[in-house]
């Protein structure tokens, strides 16, 4: 019944096993995915008075995900394709990670989310509560955490 | 290979919810998985345990489970599907991911809570902490 994974990656050590996992998991069920990397917008410390400035910065910062969110879904998509699992590319930029990760499931008609779990060190777990958990808690789809 | 699927069962929606998940997913596959349902009762304080004796707490902790489970139970038998279910008494999230390693469990099932209620607040970190102590994939249902 799962037909279309969802999965958010941002390109640490962890998303590529997200990306392994997942392609996995789809050839089992015969599933499509969608790989989803959200960029987090430029905070507003960086607001500057002077316009220009602030401009450059903005656009320095909006090409420079683009650039990373591109090579990364490519990474991911090149991984799909060998496998032979259809794969759809979709990003965002926004404050709230969780949220967007959330609402972009459920727009793009994804059946579950797959996100990786970190380590139980102190700093994975530092680092699992701050998204992984917060889209466990908003998604009303079944989110599946691998290791 | 036949796999096996636990499902922890706490009684509630989300737990409940859970069951039904599983249910059609097994029923979609060609080898049907063996579904273990368990239901984890914390131990009684030692406070209780000094006055009273072993039989009775050992009642009390299989009823309440019991009580937990026998939705869930009449669900996988109206599927037809195999299953198992089980009491243990412990810690919650240890107690679930050892005995998921013990009977070579695939899949850990759990019901996710939403925010903003006390019961999701002590689900939502037995969530956590079963994810942290498992190798194995934990879906999480709403």
């Amino acid at each position: 019944m799962y037909k279309h994974l969802f999965v958010p990656v941002d390109g640490s050590e962890l998303s590529h096993r997200a990306m392994d996992g997942s392609i996995e998991l789809a050839l089992q069920l015969g599933a499509r995915i969608t790989g989803f990397v959200v960029e987090p917008d430029l905070p507003l410390s960086t607001l500057s008075r002077d316009g220009g400035e602030f401009m450059d910065r903005v656009k320095n910062h909006e090409s420079k995900n683009e650039t990373h969110a591109g090579a990364l879904l490519g990474q991911f998509e090149q991984r799909a394709m060998t496998a032979g699992v259809a794969f759809t590319a979709h990003k965002a930029t926004a404050y709230r990670v969780a949220q967007t990760i959330v609402e972009a499931a459920e727009q793009s008609d994804c059946d579950m989310i797959v996100m990786v779990s970190h380590s139980r060190s102190r700093v994975g777990k530092f680092v699992f509560g701050s998204h992984t958990k917060d889209v466990i808690i908003d998604s009303k789809l079944p989110v599946l955490v691998l290791r | 290979m036949n796999t096996a699927w636990l499902i922890a069962v706490d009684g509630s929606t989300p737990s409940l919810n859970a069951v039904d998940y599983a249910i059609v997913e097994a029923g979609s596959r060609a080898a049907k998985p063996l579904i273990l349902l368990i239901n984890v009762q914390a131990a009684l304080s030692g406070d209780i345990t000094r006055f009273v004796d072993a039989g009775t707490v050992e009642e009390f902790h299989r009823e309440a489970g019991e009580a937990a489970l026998v939705v869930a139970k009449e669900k996988l038998a109206a599927a037809g599907l195999p299953h198992s279910a089980h009491v243990l008494v412990g810690e919650v999230a240890p107690t679930i991911v050892e005995f998921a390693k013990d009977k070579g469990c695939s899949l850990i099932i759990m019901g996710a809570h939403g925010f903003g209620s006390v019961i999701g607040l002590v689900m939502g970190s037995i969530t956590t902490k079963v994810i942290h102590l498992t190798d194995l994939p934990v879906l999480l249902i709403k």
